[in-house]
């Protein structure tokens, strides 16, 4: 992480909250620009090239996917971090399949908010504890018939990795309970990511519809 | 008869013959019932008349053209019942239209040709102007039972008596009346289902209005609440959390469907409820993950339950801390994983007098056959690990 500040662009439909989330962050970060549409955010972006894009999952005219899968087309070295109210799986695993580095509540805490923004601008993951839990139970509820890579299912490392984020520990705290490097933790999450994005989309929206009638 | 196709359409009667079954209205059932049933008595009926003409004939009659009327009718009925029971849309088709009338009208023909001494076509004729009735409109009906009446009577002159006068009224008007009552009917029939469509529109409009007002009402009672109480407590964040964190959950499982209330049946609803409760009444905040689901039995009941004790004593001996629970729900074992950043404790400094973590938590899950793990956690705080073997059943 380099001394000069991250460049952060918001996408967010409510007013309030891209003020709020702007008010807390704008000491630590470079705020370059924010949107509420689909349209006008995927242009602003492409203009102004942000390190990070904050995004709201879940916006009128096509949702978080559709910035994502747009602004990543013609910049994919743009990061996303999902930033949503929405703890709904269908919505959350969405974009994150669309290639967002990482998926945080709205409830979540000024500095981890930061430090999650720190560490999708360096190019790692960011697995809040329920995205570990809705990946862990993604991943578990595919039949072992469907698998046919193991691009397909975790290895057991994998999913103590995210079994401790889901606990709430940090990729500090997790490496030291399992007695592995951090950058180790960043590994296994970033190879959790990668899976994520190549996985069957089907497969994922199934889970999803299942798990949302629980 | 170029006026059949439109006739068809005005009426609503039948459509073309598309495959389809061409019933609009419920009632077209029965009247096809009892048409094809008066072309039957009416085929009986000639028959029956016929053999007795044969049985008494003289030189003068032509067996031949008599039983040949026989033939036709039988046939014909069987081919009618047939066509009506499966291949409905044939009825209104033109085909049927000019071969049905035109046997219809060499029965009438034939007492005349046969130089039959009695008029024995009986109601046989006029069945087909009632399926013209059944299948076109007025107009039609009338132009085929004036060439049924003129073909039964006109020819019919050995007696040119009055029962002639009397078969030749029949034919008119009878097919008439018919076309005209078939036509009432269903009509009645259209109108009453289109009542009885907006009958139900209007309850379904009146239920979603009633889930609108219940919505209005929930939000009313309970958010505006809320907003009040953090305006009261504006000075005490921790209150205010608190309140922000109840009225989420209350309203998230609300959206979801899930009233906070119902009772729980599977793992995931029965910690989501304790977990709410708990986040309410003592102001933790408690992260809650699952993976996996299950239906509750016994077993997992005191699983939830001991969670729940675990939860609450996180919640009172790390209170204003985050409270972290996994509950994961395997097809042989169910674990639940409750984690607090608190002083942290072990089971060697449990007070004797406090019966809390040792009956309510490790003594549910033993009895149950299940483990308990309680230990420090990395991070500071502990975790309380509560598993139970589980059999495959019971997976939803």
């Amino acid at each position: 992480m380099s001394e000069a500040q991250v460049r952060v662009f918001i996408v967010d439909d409510h007013h309030l909250f891209r003020s709020g989330v702007r008010r807390e962050i704008e000491d630590s970060v470079d705020i370059v620009g924010e949107a509420s549409e689909v349209e006008p955010a995927i242009e602003m972006i492409r203009e102004r090239v942000p390190d990070v894009v904050l995004l709201d999952v879940h916006m009128p005219g096509g949702g978080g996917r559709a910035v994502l899968e747009a602004v990543l087309k013609t910049h994919p070295d743009i990061r996303f971090l999902a930033l949503s109210v929405s703890d709904n799986p269908e919505d959350v695993v969405d974009v994150v399949q669309a290639g967002a580095r990482g998926y945080v509540t709205k409830t979540v805490f000024t500095e981890e908010l930061l430090d999650a923004i720190d560490r999708v601008s360096a190019g790692d993951a960011v697995f809040s504890p329920r995205l570990a839990g809705f990946v862990l139970d993604a991943f578990s509820s595919v039949k072992v018939a469907d698998v046919d890579t193991d691009l397909d299912s975790l290895s057991d490392r994998e999913r103590e990795v995210l079994r401790l984020i889901a606990l709430g520990y940090t990729y500090k705290e997790t490496a030291n309970a399992l007695h592995i490097a951090p950058k180790t933790v960043e590994s296994h999450v970033s190879s959790v990511l990668r899976k994520l994005h190549l996985t069957n989309r089907h497969q994922l929206a199934r889970w999803a519809e299942q798990r949302r009638l629980v | 008869m170029g006026i059949s196709d439109k006739t068809t359409e005005e009426t609503g009667a039948i459509d073309a013959p598309s495959g389809e079954v061409p019933r609009r209205e419920p009632i077209d059932g029965t009247l096809l019932t009892i048409v094809v049933v008066f072309r039957i008595v009416g085929m009986v009926w000639l028959t029956t008349m016929a053999v007795v003409v044969l049985i008494g004939r003289d030189e003068t009659l032509n067996v031949g053209l008599v039983v040949s009327a026989i033939v036709v009718a039988v046939v014909w009925t069987l081919v009618t019942v047939v066509i009506a029971y499966r291949r409905l849309a044939l009825l209104a088709s033109r085909a049927w239209l000019v071969v049905d009338v035109a046997l219809a009208l060499w029965t009438a023909v034939v007492p005349a040709l046969a130089h039959s001494s009695i008029f024995f076509s009986g109601g046989y004729p006029i069945s087909a102007a009632f399926i013209v009735a059944f299948s076109y409109g007025f107009p039609t009906t009338i132009f085929v039972s004036a060439l049924i009446a003129i073909a039964s009577a006109g020819t019919f002159t050995d007696e040119a008596s009055p029962r002639m006068l009397e078969i030749f009224a029949l034919n008119l008007i009878a097919p008439t009346v018919v076309a005209w009552t078939f036509r009432v009917l269903r009509r009645n029939d259209r109108l009453r289902l289109e009542a009885e469509e907006a009958l139900s529109r209007e309850r379904a409009e009146r239920i979603r209005s009633q889930e609108r007002e219940d919505l209005a009402g929930h939000l009313h009672d309970s958010v505006l609440q809320t907003l009040a109480l953090v305006q009261q407590n504006s000075d005490d964040p921790h209150e205010v959390v608190r309140l922000a964190r109840l009225q989420e959950r209350g309203l998230r499982s609300w959206l979801r469907g899930m009233s906070p209330y119902a009772d729980a049946d599977t793992v995931a609803a029965a910690l989501e409820i304790a977990s709410a409760e708990i986040e309410g009444e003592h102001g933790a905040a408690i992260e809650l993950v699952t993976i996996g689901n299950r239906e509750l039995d016994d077993d997992l009941r005191a699983l939830v339950q001991a969670s729940r004790e675990a939860m609450l004593n996180a919640a009172k001996f790390a209170p204003g801390k985050p409270i972290h629970v996994v509950a994961e729900c395997e097809s042989s074992q169910s674990r639940i994983t409750v984690r607090d950043r608190g002083p942290g404790f072990s089971v060697g400094d449990i007070d004797p007098d406090r019966h809390g973590v040792r009956d309510s938590i490790i003594g549910r899950v033993e009895r149950r056959g299940g483990t308990v793990l309680i230990r420090p956690s990395v991070s500071g705080g502990t975790e309380v690990e509560m598993t139970i073997n589980t059999t495959s059943e019971g997976a939803p």
